[in-house]
């Protein structure tokens, strides 16, 4: 099982420690990472796809080029890339499209065939990795507690723009699958497609409304759940719900604090491996939480 | 020859792209041509009188009229010649507006140039034009109208009193169709059952018209004056002769055998044993073969003796006050056949509503989010709450209710047209829930109100003045709430801003659609479904109760979204027109058919095969000696010609459009003036 791991801006450069927790799990789950040299922004949605449909597609179908070069899919962890390449994929199935965005890879020595497929991350280890797999691997166990997910919308929609598909987007059940498979409740909770309030740079735009978002998602999360923690799909959410809660809570808006994992990271820390190389940045603490799973001892 | 050319203007609509004058040049230079007219609008008294004249003057003994296409003023044209004594088959039409003048706005001199050589290729078929006679058949002088419903019910009245008789086809065991699932109707608020219910009587009890339900149609053969249906009458497994209509055996039927009640629209249930309404005409019984748990074993065409010798019965059999039911008869799932000689068909099949499920954004899974058909049945005495409003969950009364607008209408993912209705019904519910719970809070959400027609605004206006709340903007989605309650997640546009409001019970008013089984029908019977997905009607103005095929109409839902006064409207209007269509003795139908030369026929029978009529038919020889050929009906034949290209030995041509016309017309149109084949 090989995938091309095309890690986007964020990931990388502001939350290191979620590359580091995909770099650590995959591997010992059989998925072979291949980095995909050469890769560029992908572009995201306030760029270039909002004023330049070509530049777009040319640049998206230049960064799926390298994962058919290397004969690979590809496989995200930011919800932002996943949307803007699967979008890009959908759009070039077209033939009109591809042609124009062929003539312009052109002068770069490129060429975009569309045989490369878009996951996202908790795709591949839901459908490709699999239960029995992920159970094998498991050390550490959730039992007993209580989880919010937050698989994020550009996972969710268009789903016709997708290689793989939730049944229901207003009711997700893939993280939520993958996050019961370590042992926690994940209830549904009514604001569970609501967005998380980073999207369109509304955070950027316009802190009051942003931080509105987080709100009313936290207000629905704690009453109807009342969880142990989250669980984000997307990096984006992960970092919006983690920091904002605490500009809230500064703000006395919010009386309570619920820490906020990427799953990978709590894969990873239920997988054995050491905590603290996969949770290093963040806003509201988690040591209580890791140190509740590591006192629940081995398997 | 003396053909007489006659050049229309069409007011500016062709004479602003084709030169007249050069165009009149040029036909007087055409073989043959011995008088060219023009005229502002040959489609005038005045016109249709200088043709008149010109024949009668013997001027003219054929007509090539150049102007719109003949399927505007074909027979009016004809009627001139009529008047004047000639075959009124002398005449050839070019269609020089939406074959040239329209298409070609921007290219004047090319459109010119066209319009002549449609005008010689006219002239030239003109001169082998041969007076033809008009084919005349008996009528049968019944109808069969398809569908019960409300529409069926009045054009089959309508027929039956004006002395038709009438088969009326209902494919669910009782007529009424889906107004006796309604609770009250708008504008009047008056009560739909009392509406349809003697309707449904006196349809049930009059002399002409015969009831078949519980039936579908097989399939239609021939064409108007002489259709040949064959019904399928479905298996009721009870013996309806003999069936009181008492319920007695739907009261034993075990609960077991049970499912979602189709009248209440599956917020009850029904046995395998069941009488489908309350308001059924005719009261019978039904036994559902899919749900029966078989009691005591006993499965049909079988006895079952008990030790003493004495024979089983089922509950069924044991309730059964007539003997109608008896299980241990063979009955045959297939029903039987009806066959039914008829003169013209109305199709009025009605409509569906979309289900819910396909809607995953409004939480289709909650118990509480019910189309607007479920909730009639909830207002409705004779629903499953009696006409208390109460949530289906719990059967408690819900304290707030929303209605959603345009649940699948106006909707580029599924129907972009409106469902016309929805508006005013949702304002009706809107208005009996105040009415009977005037504490419950109603909130209405539109995309805009649309209630156009008499009374209707006002209906409206009364409606909002009971303190509803009508918020304008679509609704994105409905999220539900740990204890049942459903937050609609709403958008209000008269203050840009999205709205959320937490209601118990949500009522979508989904897109009205023709069902799948009408398309099948349509498809037996040769007619067109338009772009909306609902049945055509052959004009949009002039001819809106007439299909595209002769003597078969439609009326109601089938043709477009309608409420009940536009469905009635409808219906009789389309048994009107079949009243006037079979008020002769006589049909006359153009000769346009194909002929079978016996001579050259070698009786191969490929055109057999092809016919798409099934008009062609081998005779053999009366003897070894005399060879076979093959026959065409003549009532049947449509003259399509697909025979007549594909015969090996040129055998069969058609009237009025025969090898020598067309390759003329060819000819005339490539400038060579003789083709042969």
């Amino acid at each position: 099982m090989k995938f091309g791991l095309y890690l986007g801006c964020q990931i990388p450069f502001i939350r290191p420690d979620l590359e580091v927790s995909i770099r650590k799990t995959l591997p010992l789950l059989g998925v072979k990472i291949i980095d995909l040299e050469g890769y560029s922004c992908c572009p995201t949605w306030v760029s270039a796809p909002s004023f330049d449909e070509d530049a777009w597609l040319a640049i998206s179908a230049r960064n799926i080029s390298i994962a058919e070069e290397n004969g690979v899919d590809i496989v995200t962890g930011c919800n932002n890339c996943y949307s803007v390449l699967s979008h890009a994929r959908y759009l070039l199935k077209d033939e009109e499209r591809r042609e124009k965005v062929n003539r312009i890879l052109g002068k770069v020595g490129r060429f975009y065939r569309g045989k490369s497929k878009i996951y996202h991350i908790t795709h591949v280890l839901s459908d490709f990795v699999g239960k029995k797999k992920l159970k094998e691997n498991l050390e550490y166990s959730l039992d007993g507690m209580v989880v919010a997910v937050q698989p994020g919308c550009h996972m969710l929609w268009p789903t016709r723009i997708m290689d793989v598909q939730e049944e229901n987007p207003f009711y997700p059940q893939k993280l939520k699958n993958l996050v019961e498979l370590l042992g926690a409740k994940s209830p549904y909770y009514s604001r569970i497609e609501y967005c998380c309030g980073a999207g369109p740079s509304i955070r950027a735009i316009d802190y009051e409304k942003s931080a509105y978002f987080v709100l009313t998602k936290l207000m629905s999360i704690k009453e109807e759940v009342d969880p142990d923690f989250i669980v984000t799909g997307c990096s984006t959410c992960y970092i919006q719900l983690d920091e904002t809660q605490q500009k809230l809570r500064k703000e006395g808006k919010v009386g309570f604090q619920i820490p906020v994992f990427y799953y990978t990271q709590i894969l990873a820390i239920c997988m054995g491996i050491e905590p603290d190389s996969v949770v290093r940045i963040g806003s509201i603490p988690k040591e209580d939480i890791i140190g509740r799973i590591l006192e629940s001892g081995r398997r | 020859m003396k053909a007489g050319v006659y050049v229309c203007h069409c007011g500016n609509n062709i004479s602003d792209t084709v030169d007249i004058g050069e165009l009149i040049d040029f036909a007087r230079g055409l073989e043959g041509v011995s008088v060219v007219r023009d005229h502002l609008f040959m489609c005038s008294e005045m016109a249709w009188e200088m043709i008149r004249r010109d024949i009668v003057n013997g001027l003219v003994d054929r007509v090539v009229i150049a102007a719109c296409t003949p399927k505007n003023h074909e027979k009016f044209f004809r009627s001139a010649l009529e008047a004047a004594g000639l075959s009124k088959y002398m005449l050839e039409i070019a269609n020089i507006r939406e074959q040239c003048s329209w298409p070609h706005k921007s290219e004047k001199k090319y459109a010119t140039e066209k319009a002549k050589l449609l005008v010689r290729s006219a002239v030239s078929k003109a001169a082998l034009l041969e007076p033809l006679e008009d084919i005349t058949f008996s009528i049968e002088k019944s109808v069969l109208v398809i569908g019960g419903g409300i529409g069926g019910i009045t054009a089959s009245l309508d027929l039956g009193n004006m002395g038709y008789r009438v088969y009326l086809v209902e494919k669910e065991p009782s007529v009424g169709g889906k107004l006796t699932k309604f609770d009250k109707i708008f504008p009047l608020n008056d009560c739909a059952s009392c509406v349809v219910s003697p309707m449904m009587a006196e349809v049930a009890t009059h002399p002409l018209i015969e009831l078949i339900t519980y039936a579908e149609i097989e399939d239609v053969e021939g064409s108007f004056g002489n259709f040949r249906v064959r019904v399928r009458k479905k298996q009721t497994y009870v013996d309806w002769d003999k069936c009181i209509g008492c319920g007695a055996c739907t009261t034993v039927c075990p609960s077991k055998a049970r499912v979602p009640d189709e009248f209440n629209e599956g917020l009850g249930w029904r046995t395998a044993m069941y009488i489908p309404s309350p308001h059924a005409v005719p009261r019978k019984a039904v036994h559902d073969p899919n749900v029966c748990v078989n009691c005591g074993k006993k499965t049909f065409g079988t006895k079952r003796f008990l030790r003493n010798g004495k024979e089983y019965l089922t509950p069924c059999e044991k309730a059964c006050p007539t003997g109608a039911i008896n299980r241990s008869i063979r009955w045959d799932p297939e029903g039987e056949i009806i066959e039914l000689d008829i003169g013209a068909i109305i199709v009025a099949v009605g409509y569906q509503v979309m289900d819910k499920e396909v809607f995953k954004e409004y939480a289709p899974h909650s118990p509480n989010v019910i189309t607007a058909l479920q909730f009639e049945r909830i207002l409705s005495p004779t629903g499953p709450t009696e006409g208390r409003i109460l949530k289906p969950s719990d059967m408690q009364k819900p304290n707030a209710i929303s209605f959603i607008s345009c649940v699948g209408s106006r909707d580029a993912r599924y129907h972009t047209y409106c469902s016309k209705v929805c508006c005013l019904y949702m304002l009706k519910q809107a208005r009996l829930v105040k009415e009977k719970n005037p504490e419950i809070n109603v909130y209405i959400h539109m995309i805009d109100v649309r209630a156009p027609g008499k009374d209707l605004e006002e209906y409206y206006v009364q409606t909002r003045q009971l303190g509803i709340n009508i918020i304008r903007g679509k609704v994105g989605g409905i999220e539900v709430l740990p204890d049942g309650k459903l937050r609609i997640l709403g958008f209000d546009a008269d203050i840009g801003t999205p709205v959320e409001v937490e209601v118990d019970l949500v009522v979508l008013a989904t897109a009205i659609e023709l069902p799948e089984d009408a398309r099948k029908l349509a498809r037996k019977l040769g007619i067109n479904i338009d772009s909306s997905g609902f049945l055509k009607e052959d004009h949009p103005k002039l001819r809106t109760v007439e299909s595209s095929l002769d003597g078969i109409f439609i009326a109601g839902c089938c043709q477009g979204p309608k409420d009940v006064s536009e469905t009635i409207a409808q219906a009789k209007a389309a048994a009107t027109a079949v009243a006037a269509l079979m008020a002769g003795d006589k049909v006359r139908v153009e000769p346009y058919i194909a002929e079978v030369s016996n001579e050259l026929c070698g009786g191969c029978g490929i055109c057999i095969s092809l016919c798409p009529y099934n008009a062609l038919e081998m005779a053999e020889g009366s003897d070894e000696t005399e060879k076979r050929v093959v026959k065409r009906d003549v009532r049947t034949c449509k003259g399509c010609g697909i025979c007549v290209s594909s015969c090996p030995s040129g055998a069969i041509s058609l009237s009025g459009y025969d090898d020598d016309q067309i390759s003329a017309q060819i000819g005339a149109m490539l400038g060579v003036m003789a083709v042969r084949v």
